[in-house]
């Protein structure tokens, strides 16, 4: 298990000097972040560029020094500002792939993945049997046997993307450490290489750090996700807890779309949360933590939530009426945007669900759906 | 059909003109010193006589070949090394004592080559040198050191050259993407292993290059062996050059000779570099990315490393410096003592700044400098754009030919041009324009090495999307190419404007009066014997071209270019 | 585009500056040129300077010189020639070889950038065996000694070929005597030759065949000396490690580089303590000529006459070795001079560069 405690990093050099000192001004590009990593998990770190995800990344890597905090995997402390320790990266053990793949154009394929075997502790090192045979079983599992005499610049985008994992595998890590690795292929290449990836993943049974800016990619690989802006973790949570359940409104916008209305709380009773808004008053199912009367809240809906229908069902909660404004079809799904006064509600649904704009509508939302965000 | 209409084009005359011009400054001395050694005495048809009196006889022609490989093949291993390191220290880690690399680079690139031996003379002549007297005689009771040895030529030469490796690799480094180190360190290897097995075999286009380049240029050089190398008969290939062309009647055919001899020996280094080069065609490493560099940690050894760094600018900078400052100060050079000191004087100063030239010759040596650097790095980006990324017949000729004219004598060049000049109905001879034409000639080798060094680097695919996303040529060289070379270009324009400010073999026989340039006023002041008044000058020049070369590199970082000041 | 701008504009100017007026530039050579040397050469002598006076003015009183003079007396020549007659003096300085190059190019292209040239006695004979002088017959040629006239150049001044040494390596009982004495195993390791000096070496060689040594003696005598020493280059530089005592002893330097170092107070000399040399001084004549077609003919004339009259003075001042008797003249005292045999040197110069050259890198030489 992977534990990174309160780590901060700065590259402001010229105050390095004043860590933890109540002058201290610098700008943080890591300003503080705490998770941990099971075994066994893909952990995804994802947010926009320049969030810090790739600087936590290679901070864990050993490939920057942090300013201040804490990086332990299983007994082992990686990085301990206090104490001083810094690991060097090549010791510390961990497969990486970078978003430039960085593979080495003067190496053949078998080189680029042997290197690693290559150059391990003499006592720890593989014979050359060994090594040939450990190579040839990840190139095959990445499906590059073939190639493994090609000089590493002849082969696709693909290729270089698969051979950067495999030598990043190829000696069992404890720990995977995967940088935008899928940025760089064109979108069909990316979806099949996600699936590709979860499966060796799981497979393999590796424990994995994966980083990207692209949310959809993070909602179907990831075992946990953390989302990060501005240096900062905003929420920690598994796929389907981040999208249903955003903590923050940055989270919500972030992870996919949502319809966001402002409100304060009216009443609570158990479970259930009445929510004034300025269009009306919603009821939402809060099972974790129900906020306080009288609180400024942030209501956020998905749109394939949102139930339309030409008639009013009647006895459903949530339940309003509005007039379509546009229609867009999207092939697998077609959404419609509702004009309630001057709001408009996004509903996803069905394809076969099909109202011109204009027609009179009515729409409800089951109240679990309903997230209340707290507003800072 | 298309051939014409495409070299009708804009992008046609251009890189036309420039291999055009190219190619002209390199065959007019070329054509020239092939005339002379080739022609039969009877001038009518071709001769080999000529060799036959440059390396027959007595003339000991294998040692001289031995002593000149010896020297050139070490002058740049040492070179190579130190400079590489240098290079590798300041840009990839966390050093101290950066700003110190600056001078380091830059000093012994602008002391003239006569001023640099000559205060190796004062420090390491085996009985009466600094060295020797003041450091190793009263702590070790001996005097190990003797400068008129190969060794000692090699120690000068190759301080002299390190810059030069310096400016090349920083710049090669800069350019390298930092991920291949790193993902060799994630991949377990420790940094030695990474220097070994990814570091250098991704370097070696870059190292072979700026080799090549600094063993050609040991190979011409004249004052290391003149002043070092005769004092015990160590003879190379410009020592009997000098000897041939300064008797009369000048045998111009046996100078020739040895010039072809040079100019077969650097051919073979070219071939010889491309052959090793062969496997690296695809090693571009620029991918067009931002690189943040991150510094490596040097940890434990970091105070060992900031002692290398001062112990090497006390050896390179402080010692030579010194003994230029402390000559200066005196009316006629002593060895440091109560008496010598106690007679210092700024007299020397007075006199630099008396003289009738002391602002005419920097003013000219400075616009030749700044004309020929820009000059040359423009041709040469062209040049190594026709030459990398083209599959233009006739490339590799273009690419051999613009490396000729680092084998020809400066006297051989200045006559060629002199001659060519004399008969030619414009207002060239006489004028500063025919010592620009020199230089330009001069420092193409050097020019192209740079230039051609950062544009093998980077990925076609950057010009490629350049033209896809709808730029001409021009657009794509002048937005993308030029940008993206500017490290590589910078180093060798300032590699240029400094070394054009010593040239002197070609210059002392094309200047005209009220054409003066700095160097010849060294040049006059070593002739006269003046070695105090021209140390004094050293030092103005060293001060100014410093000064200069800051300029550059400031004005430089603004338009942002990646300068490589230590900062 | 405002940047293209400034590129060309900095260009135009680059170019501008560059090519710009000033120096000499060489234009086809003047073919009128023989006609005013005709002109002043036909004249009584006693009318030829004025002549020449009025022709120089014609022609835009200035003057192109090209000279193997060190700057520093190379200056103040042409100030002094110029305060006498208002003409202006461009100097080229180069080494002799460098002159004896450019001077030859430019004539052999038909484009003399020269109108008068002083430099040494080899490359003035070059010079002369190549057409490029005009025989000059003014009265100043009274003055000078036969042996320092030539076809159609003059003698200006002598270099001198004398031993220097340091007076605080080198104690007064140490003191080399002769040429001879160079060969003594005491000087072992304290000796330094000139890598040019062939001259000296085909001087001294005769001298001592000349009086009844055997070419074997010869031989064996340079054999010890070039054993005793090592090679260098450059007359300056030497003096510089011999003043700063990096070396002990010259075989040979000119007389006034040793005695300039010497007045600006350096420990060196080519005089024993006792004032008096015996050792047989060559004086190597440098020497002054007109140019064939130069662009100022009469000026050429003018600087001809005014260095073997007025300008002798200036040398002495300067403490060169003038080649006619000047009063006040010291540089040769203490000396004992012996003929310099400009016949052979003149003819057969590249066997004996050969031979000196085989001597310093220790090399049997074949034949002789």
């Amino acid at each position: 298990m992977l534990t990174v405690e309160s780590l901060k990093k700065s590259y402001d050099e010229t105050a390095g000097r004043k860590a933890g000192r109540h002058d201290d001004t610098r700008t943080y590009a890591v300003g503080g972040v705490d998770f941990e990593v099971h075994d066994g998990e893909l952990f995804t770190l994802l947010g926009p560029s320049g969030c810090g995800k790739t600087t936590t990344l290679r901070s864990i890597a050993g490939l920057e020094r942090p300013t201040s905090g804490r990086v332990t995997l299983g007994g082992r402390v990686l990085f301990d500002a206090a104490q001083g320790v810094n690991m060097r990266a090549s010791r510390r053990g961990f497969g990486m792939v970078f978003q430039s793949y960085a593979i080495w154009p003067h190496m053949s394929v078998f080189k680029n993945v042997s290197f690693p075997l290559e150059v391990m502790p003499r006592a720890k090192r593989p014979g050359r049997k060994e090594i040939e045979e450990r190579v040839g079983q990840v190139l095959d599992v990445t499906e590059l046997g073939s190639y493994a005499s090609r000089p590493a610049t002849k082969l696709s985008g693909g290729q270089q993307q698969r051979l950067a994992l495999a030598r990043a595998l190829v000696t069992h890590p404890e720990l995977m450490l995967l940088d935008e690795p899928l940025s760089n292929l064109d979108a069909k290449l990316r979806e099949t290489m996600r699936f590709e990836l979860k499966r060796l993943q799981r497979e393999l049974h590796l424990t994995a750090i994966y980083v990207t800016h692209d949310q959809s990619e993070a909602l179907v690989m990831s075992s946990r996700i953390a989302v990060m802006n501005q240096g900062r973790i905003e929420q920690i949570g598994k796929p389907r807890e981040i999208y249903t359940k955003p903590a923050t409104r940055f989270v919500a916008e972030f992870i996919g779309t949502s319809n966001f209305l402002e409100g304060t709380v009216a009443s609570v009773h158990g479970q259930e949360v009445q929510v004034d808004t300025e269009h009306g008053r919603l009821v939402a199912h809060e099972v974790d933590k129900a906020p306080a009367v009288g609180e400024s809240v942030l209501v956020s809906i998905r749109p394939e939530c949102v139930d339309l229908s030409r008639q009013p069902r009647g006895n459903v909660p949530n339940e309003w009426s509005g007039k379509v404004l546009t229609r867009a079809f999207m092939g697998d799904v077609v959404d419609h945007i509702v004009g309630v006064g001057k709001l408009e509600i996004r509903n996803r649904s069905n394809p076969n669900l099909s109202i011109p704009p204009g027609t009179e509508v009515h729409f409800s939302i089951a109240p679990d759906k309903v997230t209340l965000v707290p507003v800072d | 059909m298309r051939i014409v209409r495409s070299l009708l084009s804009f992008q046609g005359l251009l890189v036309g003109g420039a291999v055009v011009i190219v190619g002209y400054l390199a065959i007019v001395p070329l054509g020239y010193l092939i005339h002379d050694t080739f022609l039969s005495s009877d001038g009518t048809g071709v001769s080999f006589g000529a060799f036959s009196r440059a390396y027959g006889g007595n003339a000991q022609a294998g040692d001289m070949l031995l002593n000149s490989m010896w020297f050139a093949l070490g002058s740049a291993a040492l070179a190579l090394v130190l400079g590489t390191t240098l290079a590798y220290v300041q840009v990839r880690t966390d050093t101290p004592f950066k700003g110190l690399f600056f001078a380091a680079s830059l000093v012994p690139l602008i002391v003239p080559g006569i001023l640099y031996a000559t205060s190796w003379i004062f420090l390491g002549d085996p009985s009466t040198g600094i060295l020797n007297s003041l450091v190793f005689e009263p702590l070790f009771g001996a005097t190990p050191i003797n400068i008129y040895s190969v060794w000692g030529m090699i120690w000068v030469q190759g301080l002299h050259l390190a810059p030069v490796a310096f400016l090349l690799m920083v710049a090669a480094f800069r350019a390298m993407d930092p991920s291949l180190e790193e993902s060799a360190a994630m991949s377990g290897a420790n940094r030695l292993t990474v220097l070994r097995r990814v570091t250098v075999p991704l370097l070696r286009p870059a190292m072979i290059s700026a080799a090549l380049l600094m063993f050609v240029q040991s190979l011409e050089s004249f004052e290391v062996p003149g002043l070092l190398g005769l004092q015990n008969g160590i003879y190379v290939f410009t020592s009997r050059i000098y000897f041939v062309l300064r008797a009369y009647p000048v045998d111009y055919g046996a100078a020739g000779a040895y010039a072809i001899g040079l100019l077969l020996i650097a051919a073979a280094g070219v071939l010889l570099s491309s052959w090793l080069q062969r496997s690296s065609r695809n090693f571009q490493t620029v991918t067009g990315k931002a690189f943040r560099p991150r510094p490596v940690e040097l940890g434990r050894a970091r105070p060992f490393v900031g002692v290398a760094v001062i112990l090497y600018f006390l050896i390179t900078v402080v010692l030579p410096v010194a003994v230029l400052v402390y000559a200066s100060l005196l009316k006629y050079y002593a060895a440091p003592s109560r008496k010598a000191l106690s007679s210092m004087t700024l007299d020397n100063y007075r006199a630099v700044l008396d003289m009738p030239l002391a602002f005419t010759a920097p003013k000219n040596s400075l616009l030749l400098g700044v004309g020929a650097a820009t000059a040359v790095m423009v041709l040469t980006a062209v040049v190594s754009w026709v030459v990398l990324r083209t599959k233009a017949p006739g490339r590799r000729l273009l690419d051999l030919l613009a490396f000729t004219p680092i084998v020809i004598p400066g006297l051989v060049l200045g006559l060629a041009l002199s001659f060519v000049y004399l008969r030619m109905p414009l207002p060239i001879y006489g004028t500063l324009l025919i010592l620009l034409i020199s230089y330009c000639t001069r420092y193409l080798p050097y020019g192209m090495r740079y230039s051609s060094a950062a544009m093998a680097q980077m990925s076609p695919e950057l010009e490629e999307s350049a033209h896809v996303s709808g730029a001409s040529w021009f657009q794509t060289f002048r937005r993308v190419l030029l940008p993206l070379m500017s490290s590589g270009i910078l180093a060798g324009w300032v590699y240029i404007l400094v070394v054009s400010f010593r040239e002197l073999s070609s210059t002392i026989l094309l200047y005209s009066p009220g054409k003066e340039v700095l160097s010849v006023l060294i040049w006059e002041q070593f002739e006269n014997g003046q070695f105090t008044t021209l140390a004094a000058l050293g030092v103005l020049m060293v001060l100014l071209l410093v000064l200069l070369v800051s300029i550059a590199y400031r004005l430089g970082a603004r338009f942002g270019l990646q300068g490589d000041s230590a900062n | 585009m405002r940047t293209r701008n400034t590129t060309l504009a900095v260009a135009g100017l680059l170019v501008a500056t560059v090519t710009g007026c000033g120096g000499a530039i060489p234009t086809a050579s003047n073919s009128k040129a023989d006609g005013v040397y005709a002109q002043i050469a036909k004249l009584p002598k006693d009318q030829q300077v004025a002549k020449a006076q009025e022709l120089a003015g014609k022609e835009g009183k200035t003057l192109s010189l090209y000279t193997s003079m060190t700057a520093d007396i190379a200056t103040p020549v042409a100030k002094a020639f110029e305060q006498k007659y208002g003409i202006r003096v461009s100097v080229f300085r180069g080494n002799s070889e460098t002159v004896l190059q450019r001077a030859l190019q430019e004539g052999q292209a038909g484009k003399p950038g020269a109108d008068a040239v002083e430099t040494n006695f080899l490359e003035m004979t070059a010079l002369s065996g190549n057409g490029m002088l005009v025989p000059f017959n003014g009265s100043a040629l009274d003055k000078v000694e036969k042996t320092g006239k030539f076809q159609d150049w003059t003698a200006s001044r002598l270099n001198v070929f004398q031993p220097a040494w340091n007076t605080d390596l080198i104690k007064p009982d140490d003191e080399p005597q002769s040429w001879e004495d160079l060969a003594l195993p005491k000087y072992k390791g304290k000796l330094t030759l000139e890598i040019s000096d062939s001259d000296w070496y085909q001087s001294v060689t005769k001298w001592w065949l000349d009086h009844g040594k055997s070419q074997a003696e010869v031989d064996r005598l340079w054999k010890a000396i070039a054993a005793n020493g090592k090679a260098a280059k450059g007359h300056t530089t030497m003096m510089q490690f011999l003043t700063a005592g990096q070396t002990s002893m010259e075989a040979m330097n000119y007389t006034y580089i040793t005695d300039r170092a010497r007045a600006a107070g350096a420990p060196v000399t080519h005089l024993p303590a006792s004032g008096v040399s015996k050792i047989p001084a060559f004086a190597r004549p440098n020497g002054v000529g007109m140019i064939k077609g130069a662009q100022h003919p009469a000026a050429a004339w003018l600087f001809y006459h005014w260095l073997l009259t007025d300008g002798q003075k200036e040398l002495v001042k300067l403490k060169l070795t003038p080649s006619t008797k000047v009063p006040g003249d010291k540089s040769l005292d203490g000396l004992t001079l012996a003929p310099f045999d400009v016949k052979t040197l003149s003819s057969a110069t590249g066997t004996w560069d050969k031979k000196y050259d085989a001597l310093l890198r220790g090399v049997d030489t074949v034949g002789n």
